[in-house]
């Protein structure tokens, strides 16, 4: 198998040459571009598995770019952003970046987010035409790109890293019992903080965090398999 | 922008001309006054009399020698009239209005006495109004005389003082309104300084005296000086931060290359602690804060807290959550979470077992977070929340920050229409309370 192709657009060089360097060294095969005409040249010439773009480009902004590249393709695209705001995060979510990624990142977090977005996407492809990225299930929503669930009430409801993949896996199997130690692997290739609560918490977490006044939250315990989501998830 | 922009009356203009009201209200009194007494009249009977008698006792006293003139105006004083002679005229008490009517009335009766230059004046020695005056003798002295019988007719004592005093007042009053209104200007003027920098500002209406209107131009135009260097100079340090952003991630990324595990995690460290920096300083800066860009939505608070203690000690720390289950409030989400988080990374750099608490009232809710830490001493808890605040105290060893994480908390309560109060936390240490108005 052919190491992914990634093209990182970034204005400053010594940041292109050093993410560039060091996504190398963990296999990926990089090309780097300085602005958005050397970004149209790197398209063109080789298939391109992901796109790395820096937001505030000289004359013109990532923004716009990440747009007029979702016009033709649906290539993964990571926002690298010194702005960094939650505003900045969403806008560039909403327009169909995979990710958000701010400055100052460190290697391993570049790594993992290219990592977990590399393998999102070659998971969700046989899915074709792309999603709005939002799961619902018992008039529960959840966004995948914001990474924000929304109760039945419409209230946000806010889940750590962790127990919203644990949930996203939940539904991606739901109405099926998911063994634990599947959980437990599933996990493990999460992206993000080194986590090692145990699986068993963070269900109780969520099921807390899920419940509702009049009903509970729709996670059943298989004694001694694992878990389930009893209720139908449909992905929107 | 023309300081003037409709020529009005100037400050001195106008005291000039409420001066001048007052004189010509005053003159107008009392020419009233004075051409009221001028037609007062005496019944015939008496005016006769007392034509006889001036008549009379002009001519004796003028054959007397001068030596018994004396002797004869006092011999000629009866009960009714009283006489004197004098040198030259003494000049009546300057309230003593002329009394034309009566004199006519006696020159009527006595036609002589016109060449005696007859005065009369009205009198008001005590409470009663009598009248009085002179005649002039052929050597040019004079014959003063004053009647003893009161003239009940001119009993107007009281009136007249009433007369003098209602002007008076009048005037007073009319001359506190016209001063209040000319200073109203200079009003508006003190409450907008003192509005300075609380609220955005706002022009002061152009208006009143000339003078006062060139001040409040003046001060429009500082406003609009400061607000923009205001606005210059955070802008500054907004791009300065962002600046900062790029050569802090080329050394995160050269950082990853160090060879030396514990030299790379210490490097890793200072890299985070001028990140939260930054990002503290901006957030600062930012107008968002005040003026959020997001909307208000409904956000499950109590999952919020429970999120951010169940982060916390996923990362290792000894956070719990205390409270209920679910809490929906109608709040800027993302500032109430960047709050929340502040003031649990504030109790995290201070203390050892933090628990984060949800209560919530009929009126408000209220989110506690606690420490075991060293807390803040009362009387420093206003300052901490203070902007760049920096304790002398042991919070402020190793601080990490510039001071803005209280402050950034207190303004986002206030946006919400809250508040943050410093306290005594149960473990300790410093409790941090944000309090929220319920739905």
């Amino acid at each position: 198998m052919t190491p992914p192709n990634i093209l990182m657009v970034e204005d400053d060089p010594p940041i292109r040459t050093l993410t560039a360097r060091a996504l190398q060294e963990h296999g990926y095969i990089v090309r780097t571009a300085g602005t958005a005409p050397q970004m149209w040249d790197a398209l063109r010439a080789a298939p391109t598995d992901l796109l790395l773009l820096d937001i505030m480009l000289p004359g013109t902004s990532g923004i716009d770019l990440c747009r007029e590249v979702r016009r033709t393709s649906d290539i993964p695209i990571i926002f690298l952003s010194a702005k960094g705001t939650e505003t900045d995060r969403i806008v560039g979510l909403e327009l169909g970046a995979d990710d958000y990624l701010a400055k100052p990142f460190g290697v391993r977090e570049l790594v993992a987010r290219v990592r977990a977005v590399l393998r999102r996407h070659a998971i969700e492809r046989p899915l074709a035409d792309r999603e709005r990225g939002l799961i619902r299930f018992d008039e529960w929503t959840a966004d995948l790109p914001r990474r924000q669930l929304t109760s039945p009430d419409g209230a946000a409801v806010e889940l750590t890293g962790a127990e919203f993949d644990l949930l996203v896996s939940l539904c991606d199997n739901a109405q099926r019992v998911i063994a634990r130690e599947r959980l437990i692997e599933l996990s493990r290739t999460r992206l993000g903080d080194s986590s090692d609560r145990s699986i068993d918490v963070l269900i109780s977490r969520l099921r807390r965090k899920l419940s509702v006044p009049d009903r509970p939250a729709p996670i059943v315990t298989v004694r001694g398999i694992g878990y389930m989501l009893n209720v139908p998830a449909e992905r929107l | 922008m023309s300081l003037v922009e409709k020529r009005g009356f100037g400050l001195f203009g106008q005291i000039v001309a409420i001066l001048f009201a007052a004189v010509l209200l005053e003159s107008a009194a009392s020419i009233f006054l004075y051409e009221r007494a001028s037609q007062f009249s005496i019944n015939g009977d008496k005016a006769r009399r007392l034509a006889e008698h001036l008549v009379l006792s002009g001519k004796l006293i003028e054959e007397a020698p001068r030596s018994e003139r004396n002797t004869v105006a006092s011999e000629l004083t009866t009960t009714r009239y009283h006489l004197v002679w004098q040198e030259r005229l003494v000049n009546p008490p300057p309230v003593s209005p002329k009394l034309n009517q009566i004199t006519r009335q006696i020159l009527a009766w006595e036609p002589e006495i016109q060449k005696r230059d007859l005065r009369l004046y009205l009198q008001s020695p005590g409470l009663h109004s009598t009248i009085s005056g002179a005649i002039r003798l052929n050597d040019r002295s004079w014959v003063s005389f004053s009647a003893r019988d009161h003239v009940r007719q001119l009993d107007l004592t009281l009136g007249r003082t009433l007369q003098t005093l209602v002007p008076a007042i009048a005037l007073v009053l009319l001359a506190s309104l016209l001063i209040r209104h000319t200073l109203r200007p200079l009003r508006d003027l003190q409450r907008a300084a003192e509005n300075m920098g609380k609220r955005d500002f706002v022009d002061v209406p152009m208006r009143g005296p000339t003078e006062v209107r060139s001040v409040i131009g003046a001060f429009n135009d500082m406003q609009h000086r400061i607000t923009a260097m205001i606005a210059d100079r955070t802008q500054a340090l907004a791009a300065v931060g962002h600046d900062f952003r790029t050569p802090l991630s080329r050394l995160r990324l050269r950082a990853d290359s160090i060879a030396d595990p514990a030299v790379e995690a210490a490097m890793e460290q200072d890299i985070g602690e001028m990140e939260r920096m930054i990002d503290s300083l901006l957030a600062y800066l930012s107008g968002d804060i005040d003026n959020p860009t997001e909307p208000l939505a409904p956000t499950d608070i109590a999952v919020m807290c429970a999120t951010a203690a169940d982060e916390a000690s996923d990362r290792g720390h000894r956070v719990r959550y205390a409270g209920p289950n679910h809490l929906v409030l109608p709040v800027h989400g993302i500032a109430i979470k960047r709050a929340l988080l502040n003031l649990l990374g504030n109790a995290l750099r201070f203390g050892t077992e933090i628990e984060v608490r949800l209560r919530s009232g009929d009126r408000r809710i209220e989110i506690e977070v606690a420490d075991d830490g060293p807390g803040i001493p009362e009387h420093q808890r206003e300052e901490a929340i203070q902007p760049f605040a920096r304790l002398d105290s042991a919070r402020a060893r190793n601080t990490g920050g510039f001071g803005l994480g209280l402050s950034i908390v207190d303004r986002i309560a206030r946006m919400h229409g809250g508040s943050l109060e410093l306290g005594q936390s149960h473990l300790g240490g410093l409790a941090a309370r944000l309090r929220l108005p319920a739905a």
